[in-house]
């Protein structure tokens, strides 16, 4: 082997022009500056998650069928995967290269459908390595932000407790969400599988006072979301059938009934304002929505926009309410209106809305629900703690200005989502694990890693399909707590996660390996290596590789 | 058995009989009915090859020389620009000794644009070191397919077999179909020149200095002109099992003919058939039909012209700036004969499917008969439109 051997006649010559012996000896990867680097790198969608969900290496997974296996790499990094993949708002899906052959992926789709596997199946969580025993860290409040710190910490070991002022946790996903969104069975199932791994829940819990639950506690994270409702500062509503947004949920969402009467007005534009909106249609209303600004301008988010729209809500923008018509019972009757314009740019840097003068109008109500925004309710803090705006400020590190006290979701500033307050929850806890264990927090960010782009991707290796949704299973006049979408089949799954095209993920497909002309690639263990003495570094690896894993990088 | 096929389907019938491993194809007119045809017995199952779609034919030719470095037989078809964008790699598989075999479907090269017959294609790819042979009707083509795999891995060097394009491709004709055991017992495996074994790693074909290069050239030259005699043994072998002829050139009436025609392909039937007729005239005509351009049986031709007074060269390609291509090649291997040479005459007609007509032939005979050489041109043009 390697041997060099000189021929001297040409009657050794072989009968074809070759090598006497291999070429071994020849060690062309000496000719380049360059090698491939097979890396797994960062996927749109996984930015875009608030979670940081590994979903290009997840779909490879459902793919395959290990549907378990799959299903761990989401609760890794979020312990609620059938409630996120029916009320996150899905930003992934808005990163997903797909979109740009042929129609981005379902994930949250494929996160359902996992979910809900995983229920029925009964998986479960990993339990800690290790009890590490001692003071508790108390939690208060039991929605996405303190469901998130305390699987957090009960992944590292320590003792969790959470207060929850409600009879069972969930928080908002539990009073908030109407249930035709979020099952109560599926979301009690993945809660009783935080428990399963050491969540203690302390629920019917009012905590009036933090002092209460702060003493002899290894931290206390705040996570009360924002319950209280917006003044609507409008004439004659503190009168019969007048609702606040969340208010009227919370009743549609327990045993309560709630009285609607025939006609219901909806005031607001965001997601608590559509959720009323559609709650009403099931309490059999015929429901209209006042949004003061114009359609592009809703917090909401468009697929809700669309169901409601299905559902036979009436929308009307640039309308504000003036004042409610109170009838001789004590009751709402009629709400006034206006028509707004849009103003000059308010210091968010929307239009403002201005009323346009002579415009107002009248219709009947026998309800109006504002449902205008929802902010914390922090009284128990007696005013310790530093804000920000009517939040409270909190560092990097999720630490708010009182010692050992950290917060997150709803009540901190920044975008509320139940994927974010997932993830700050989940943040909270790794930081407060670093600093229990004396580590050092990581630095400040430097230069974030850029996903993986389209153009990086080999569009010659898919082929275009149509994207799998979940089968509509509402009519158009919905009634109860059924669900609008059912949860993607089997077969749905696998060939939506066919499409995806695990953007920077390596799934062992050989491209590289078949494509090498100097054999220089190789597959040892369970991944690709690279033989820096042959690679002659031309980078047909890189230019074939369908998902964008393998890049050229200059030589050490 | 006896089927009525045409060219293209006596083809792929052969190549299922020769159980050729890997196929590798571009579509072109009129090749593409061989192809389809080899493409359907594989997804079959009829016949246990792989069928490589491919998206160029210079990607077909890089295929299937891949797959004949392994050992495996390999086939391929064109016609007309799909040779032409062959052209670098009919070098390689040559120069690589790689025993491919191949069908051309004679079509003229545009521009301009032509889909029909005439000899252009293979003719400018003379030097490219394969072996051509010219076949005259479906049983020929048949059998001539089957005779090429012997003969290429018997000399490790690729076989071109010709048939002129629609004339033959797409005209059905009675044709015997030999048995596939004797199919089997004709072509038995035959190592090839330089193995491919991946225990056993060598780099083939690489760079090659000027040290050895002219060996390796010397030592392909040598197989090509042994094929001459390999190909006179493998078609009596042939003749042996299956009861057909198949001489590397064809003689006909030219005992003591004074004027001979010589063509190529189906031109010849023609020419038979003029000969013939002016036999019973009494005029002394023969025929000589060059079935095998390489290895080119100079021997032959020159034995079968040797008693002729002029030569007429049918040629269905024309090389611009010199002569007709099969003329250069007659008159070159005169050069060589003992005596009294005849005198030749190139005569160029076919081109881009015209039709040659018995009247051409006769009117060739008439020229080099009473013209004499001062009244005719270097190329004399048949047919041309007035």
């Amino acid at each position: 082997m390697g041997s060099r051997k000189i021929i001297t006649s040409s009657k050794e010559l072989p009968p074809v022009s070759m090598s006497i012996a291999d070429m071994e000896w020849n060690k062309t990867g000496n000719w380049t500056f360059l090698k491939p680097v097979h890396r797994d790198r960062l996927a749109p969608c996984t930015m875009e998650c608030p979670l940081s969900v590994p979903i290009n290496r997840f779909m490879h997974l459902v793919r395959e069928g290990s549907y378990e296996q799959a299903w761990k790499l989401i609760v890794a990094a979020n312990p609620l995967p059938a409630v996120t993949g029916r009320v996150c708002y899905h930003s992934c899906e808005g990163g997903c290269n797909r979109d740009e052959f042929d129609e981005a992926l379902n994930i949250h789709g494929i996160e359902r459908f996992l979910g809900d596997a995983a229920i029925g199946a009964g998986w479960e969580l990993e339990p800690p390595k290790e009890e590490l025993g001692g003071p508790p860290v108390a939690v208060l409040g039991s929605g996405p932000a303190g469901l998130g710190c305390a699987f957090g910490l009960r992944r590292n070991g320590y003792p969790v407790i959470v207060y929850e002022r409600e009879t069972s946790p969930g928080g908002m996903l539990r009073v908030g969400v109407p249930q035709f969104r979020m099952p109560r069975k599926l979301l009690d199932a993945e809660i009783a599988r935080l428990e399963k791994i050491g969540v203690e829940f302390r629920c019917g819990e009012q905590i009036d006072d933090l002092e209460r639950v702060s003493r002899g506690v290894r931290a206390v994270f705040l996570a009360s979301g924002a319950h209280g409702s917006s003044d609507p500062q409008v004439e004659g509503a503190d009168c019969d059938g007048i609702y606040f947004g969340l208010e009227f949920l919370k009743k549609y969402n327990s045993a309560a009934a709630v009285e609607t009467g025939s006609r219901v007005a909806v005031v607001g534009g965001g997601n608590t304002a559509l959720d009323v909106a559609r709650a009403s249609v099931r309490l059999g209303a015929k429901v209209d929505l006042y949004y003061r600004r114009t359609e592009e301008e809703m917090p909401a988010h468009p697929e809700e926009l669309d169901e409601a729209r299905r559902e036979g809500v009436g929308f009307h923008f640039q309308v504000a309410p003036a004042g409610i018509d109170v009838g001789s019972n004590g009751h709402a009757q009629a709400v006034s209106l206006i028509r707004m314009r849009q103003g000059e740019k308010d210091e968010s840097g929307r239009a403002r809305p201005v009323p346009v003068e002579g415009s107002g109008f009248k219709v009947d109500a026998s309800s109006v629900v504002f449902a205008i925004g929802e902010q914390p309710e922090l009284g128990y803090l007696r005013g310790k703690a530093h804000r920000e705006g009517n939040r409270l400020a909190v560092d990097a590190l999720c630490r708010t200005s009182i010692p050992g006290v950290f917060a997150g979701g709803d009540i901190i500033p920044g975008e509320n989502s139940v994927s974010h307050a997932l993830a700050d929850g989940i943040a909270a806890a790794g930081n407060m694990h670093l600093i229990f264990q004396n580590s050092r927090p990581p630095a400040e960010k430097g230069e974030t890693e850029k996903p993986v782009e389209p153009g990086m991707i080999n569009f010659d290796y898919f082929d275009t399909a149509p994207r799998q949704n979940g089968k509509l299973i509402q009519e158009k006049t919905p009634k109860g707590s059924r669900e609008v979408e059912a949860t993607l089949t089997e077969k749905q799954a696998q060939e939506e996660s066919s499409r995806c095209f695990n953007c920077g993920s390596c799934v062992d497909c050989d491209t590289c390996l078949v494509f090498c002309p100097d054999l220089a690639i190789y597959f040892q263990g369970d991944k690709y290596m690279v033989k820096a003495d042959y690679c002659k570094g031309c980078g047909i690896c890189a230019e074939e590789c369908p998902r964008g894993v393998i890049s050229m990088e200059k030589k050490d | 058995m006896k089927a009525l096929i045409t060219g293209n389907e006596a083809v792929s019938t052969a190549v299922k009989l020769a159980r050729v491993e890997v196929i590798a194809a571009y579509p072109i007119t009129p090749q593409t009915s061989i192809s389809e045809k080899l493409s359907l017995y594989c997804s079959q199952g009829e016949m246990d090859a792989d069928f490589i779609k491919v998206e160029s034919e210079h990607s077909a030719m890089a295929t299937v020389v891949g797959a004949a470095s392994t050992g495996v037989r390999t086939f391929t078809a064109t016609s007309s620009q799909g040779l032409a964008l062959m052209h670098e790699l009919l070098h390689w598989a040559s120069g690589a000794r790689l025993p491919i075999v191949m069908a051309n479907v004679n079509r003229a090269l545009g521009a301009p644009w032509n889909i029909w017959c005439d000899h252009s294609d293979s003719l400018s790819q003379r030097d490219t070191g394969w072996l051509q042979f010219y076949c005259e009707s479906c049983q020929e083509v048949l059998d001539t397919v089957l005779i090429a795999f012997r003969v290429a891995e018997t000399v490790s060097t690729p076989v071109m077999v010709m048939l002129d394009g629609f004339i033959l491709s797409h005209t059905a004709e009675p044709v015997d179909i030999p048995k596939q055991d004797l199919v089997d017992k004709f072509l038995p495996r035959q190592e090839p020149l330089a193995p491919v074994d991946p225990k056993d790693p060598h780099t083939l074909h690489a760079v090659t200095g000027p040290e050895y290069f002219m060996e390796f050239k010397e030592k392909q030259y040598e197989a090509a002109r042994r094929a001459e005699q390999v190909a006179r043994e493998v078609s009596g072998e042939f003749a042996k099992i299956f009861g057909r002829e198949h001489p590397l050139t064809e003689g006909f009436m030219t005992d003591d003919a004074e004027t001979v025609i010589v063509a190529a392909g189906t031109s010849a039937g023609t020419g038979r058939y003029v000969v013939r007729k002016l036999r019973e005239q009494g005029r002394k005509v023969g025929l000589v039909r060059v079935r095998s351009f390489r290895p080119f049986p100079f021997e032959e031709v020159n034995s079968l012209l040797a008693g002729a007074k002029q030569v007429a060269v049918l040629d269905q390609a024309v090389s611009p700036g010199s002569e007709g291509v099969l003329f250069q090649e007659i008159k070159a291997s005169l050069y060589e004969s003992a005596g009294s040479r005849p005198e030749v005459y190139g005569f160029v007609s076919g081109l881009g499917g015209r039709d040659i007509v018995p009247e051409y032939i006769e009117e060739m005979v008439e020229k080099v008969e009473n013209s004499g050489k001062e009244k005719l041109d270097r190329v004399n043009w048949l047919g041309l439109n007035k």
